[in-house]
């Protein structure tokens, strides 16, 4: 039998295993002309992503309570700022994108409502949009 | 499973349903096998065939010799190939007049060779096709069956090779190794690796189908085949369940073939000088869709899913109408030509490639003075699968 | 009618660096890509190695990625995919290993499919307007591998089942009452089987064949769910 190169199968090309591990990584992101379901995919796991960098950055900011209420206090001064507030509505998009689409995928990953899935990615983003709009206008004019 | 295993060696010349089905004799039979294929496995003629199992009732009124062989090896396949095939059986279908006339011939063909036939009215045909044209004015029904070329040859060599034989595809043959008159191996190139190596054995195989020519020819000898390619149409939709074959002798376009959802209509006739690369007659493929829509009006409206041509390996010289050559085979031992060690099996069609095994390594035997009997009509294959087992 | 196309075709020999090789071919735009890869072969560079056989979507063998979508090459015709004067870009399988060139190994893959064991021969309903009768047809799976080379999953997990076989192994435990080997079971059950698969869909998306294997994953999911549930409720009655 030919000898074969297993550099695709994760089994790593002697010479750069990192390189290889990043091309499969890449994969999960690989958004080129790919399906609905491979944008939902996609999207939940940036969301996802973003989502875990947001919380150790909120756990660093609750630390400030420790510090007092001046510290506290001028950090919420701060975080009013609209620069801010725009930060807010993107968290607020990551949090509606991925509960709404981990809803879908619950569904379906149980078999439940499978044939409609490219439906429920539509249907629950455009009311996600929905709802991030109508947040996104509590938020800068409360 | 295997006979005692003696000292002889053998390599055969390629992959398709006659390479694979020699190979898988030849190790039942003791020998240590090596196949080389120049491509994938059934990448030639095999591969890009009709995939019809035939019950023998295309041969039986102008052949009774070739039907009987199609329907002993058609009940054989069917023993050692199990869960492999469509076996939903065949109707010769009668639309016209011509047809009527010849329908007579074809129950007595049938009848002569042993092939289990029926004769059916147009309404009773109807019934079990609905699809076919509304002209049908009566059918027979043959037992024919449908397979899967690469998957056929992937039995057989998945077979030999957990009986020890060696396959190496992508190998392509460049010289014949001669000491003297004699055939004493070939000098191979391993295309995948890019290498060049040289392969022993007492006796060589030539089974490369539309390229037996240019194999012998490295020996100097000159083998009567011809590549003679055909057409075939796969239209997407299941429209039968059953292989339809039209009521008449062999022409153009009188078979369709279902398999999964698609329906194939076949075939065509021609030769050519390079089997390599042939291009497709576009008046064939409108020749075929006319055909084939006078049995199944509803394949007009079916879009074309697949087009593709390959050269048949045909015994005889070019001169000759290409549908008057014979579609049996032949073997030829070419000690009779003054070198030893080397055969060519060429001919046939995939429902008898094990019949023609059977008959190439009797042929081997008696040329190294072996008496091995052939168990390969009894031996059920293992499944295509474990082909990449190994 | 001929076009002038470019075929950038990924090119490699074990123990090589992997490079792409250019080739301009003539052909009429109406044959497949397929045939515009065998015409290089033929006419230009004898060493390049591809698979192919059936030439019309039955045997599989031919699966790649063109243009970087993952395709039978047999049954895309020229035009459905470049234009006059275009490029293809020709690639082996993804997340397969290569034996060399377009080849990828199909050993692992096999494996998956042997240990499923799918008969793929089995009962189907008769047309409509037929008679009733044991109809036999080929499973619609042709084994090509192409939802193993879509699937992200596939692509960081080696031990991952893969649509393929799952696919397999929700069609023969609802065509049979035979069922999965026990070792079939506990692959399809356990860390890297059914429950591995992320919902994509790119699978069923780029199957050639109506396999659906997201479906059928989704489908076996429910079955399972809802067989886990019974026993909880009876075990909860008991």
């Amino acid at each position: 039998m030919p000898s074969v190169d297993s550099v695709s199968q994760g089994n790593g090309d002697p010479n750069t295993p990192s390189r290889t591990a990043g091309r499969q990584v890449g994969r999960w992101f690989s958004i080129r002309r790919r399906s609905l379901g491979m944008w939902g995919f996609v999207l939940n796991r940036v969301a996802g992503l973003g989502l875990v960098f947001y919380l150790m950055l909120h756990l660093g900011v609750l630390s400030l309570l420790t510090r007092g209420p001046e510290s506290w206090d001028s950090f919420v001064g701060l975080v009013r700022h609209p620069a801010f507030l725009s930060l807010d509505v993107v968290l607020l998009a990551g949090i509606i994108g991925h509960g709404l689409n981990g809803l879908r995928v619950a569904l379906i990953g149980t078999g439940i409502l499978v044939r409609w899935q490219r439906q429920m990615l539509i249907g629950l983003g455009a009311l996600g949009v929905v709802l991030l709009i109508v947040s996104a206008v509590l938020i800068f004019t409360a | 499973m295997i006979g005692s295993q003696h000292a002889h060696s053998a390599i055969v010349i390629g992959g398709g349903s006659t390479g694979a089905a020699v190979a898988h004799d030849l190790a039942l039979r003791g020998f240590s096998v090596t196949l080389v294929e120049r491509g994938e496995i059934a990448s030639g003629t095999t591969g890009r065939n009709h995939c019809m199992l035939h019950s023998g009732g295309r041969y039986c009124v102008k052949d009774r010799e070739a039907g009987m062989e199609c329907i002993e090896e058609n009940t054989i396949l069917r023993r050692i190939m199990p869960d492999c095939m469509e076996l939903n059986g065949g109707l010769f279908v009668a639309l016209n007049d011509s047809d009527l006339d010849y329908l007579p011939l074809l129950a007595e063909g049938c009848q002569s060779c042993g092939i289990p036939y029926h004769e059916l009215t147009g309404e009773q045909a109807h019934r079990l096709e609905p699809h076919l044209s509304p002209l049908t004015r009566a059918a027979i029904w043959v037992p024919d069956g449908v397979f899967e070329p690469m998957r056929l040859c992937m039995s057989f060599l998945a077979t030999a090779k957990a009986n020890g034989a060696t396959v190496s595809p992508y190998t392509q043959v460049e010289e014949l190794l001669l000491e003297g008159r004699q055939v004493t191996g070939v000098r191979a190139w391993d295309r995948s690796a890019d290498r060049l190596h040289d392969l022993h054995a007492e006796i060589v195989v030539n089974a490369s189908g539309p390229w037996a020519g240019e194999i012998a020819a490295m020996a100097g000898i000159d083998v009567p085949v011809v590549p003679s390619p055909g057409v075939m149409v796969a239209m997407a939709g299941r429209f039968c369940q059953r292989v339809l074959n039209r009521c008449n002798a062999a022409s153009d376009g009188d078979i369709v073939v279902p398999q999964r959802e698609t329906s194939i209509i076949g075939t065509s006739s021609w030769t050519v000088d390079d089997p390599d690369y042939i291009d497709i007659p576009e008046d064939h493929v409108r020749l075929l869709l006319d055909r084939g829509s006078e049995m199944i009006p509803a394949l007009r409206q079916a879009s074309p899913r697949g087009i593709f041509t390959v050269a048949r390996p045909l015994i005889g010289r070019k001169k000759q109408d290409e549908r008057e050559f014979s579609r049996t085979f032949e073997c030829f031992d070419h000690a009779r030509d003054g070198v030893d060690g080397f055969v060519t099996i060429s001919g046939g069609k995939t429902t008898t490639a094990r019949a023609m095994a059977e008959k190439t390594v009797d042929v081997i035997c008696r040329k190294l003075g072996l008496d091995v009997p052939c168990t390969t009509r009894e031996t059920v294959l293992l499944s295509y699968r474990t082909y990449y087992a190994t | 009618m001929t076009w002038t196309i470019t075929l950038e075709i990924a090119r490699h020999k074990p123990g090589e660096p992997r490079r792409t090789d250019t080739f301009q071919v003539s052909i009429d735009p109406d044959r497949t890509v397929l045939d515009s890869i065998e015409k290089v072969w033929a006419e230009q560079d004898r060493s390049l190695i591809f698979r192919h056989a059936c030439h019309h979507a039955s045997c599989g063998s031919c699966a790649m990625v063109v243009n970087g979508h993952e395709v039978l090459p047999c049954i895309k015709p020229i035009r459905e995919v470049t234009a006059q004067g275009g490029t293809l870009v020709v690639e082996p399988l993804h997340n397969f290993p290569v034996i060399g060139d377009l080849i990828a190994d199909m050993r692992p893959f096999f494996k998956q499919m042997q240990l499923i064991d799918l008969p793929i021969v089995g009962s189907t309903d008769p047309l409509p307007g037929q008679e009733p009768g044991d109809y036999s047809r080929f499973e619609n799976c042709i084994e090509c591998g192409i939802c193993l080379s879509a699937c992200p999953v596939v692509a960081t997990d080696s031990g991952y089942l893969g649509p393929a076989a799952l696919a397999a192994a929700q069609q023969r435990i609802s065509a049979s009452t035979n069922g999965l080997s026990r070792q079939a079971w506990e692959a399809v059950n356990g860390e890297h089987g059914l429950w591995r698969c992320h919902a994509t869909f790119e699978c069923s998306a780029a199957c050639p064949s109506n396999v659906d294997p997201a479906g059928k994953i989704m489908a076996l999911r429910r079955r399972m769910t809802v067989e886990r549930i019974r026993r909880l409720l009876r075990l909860a009655t008991e």
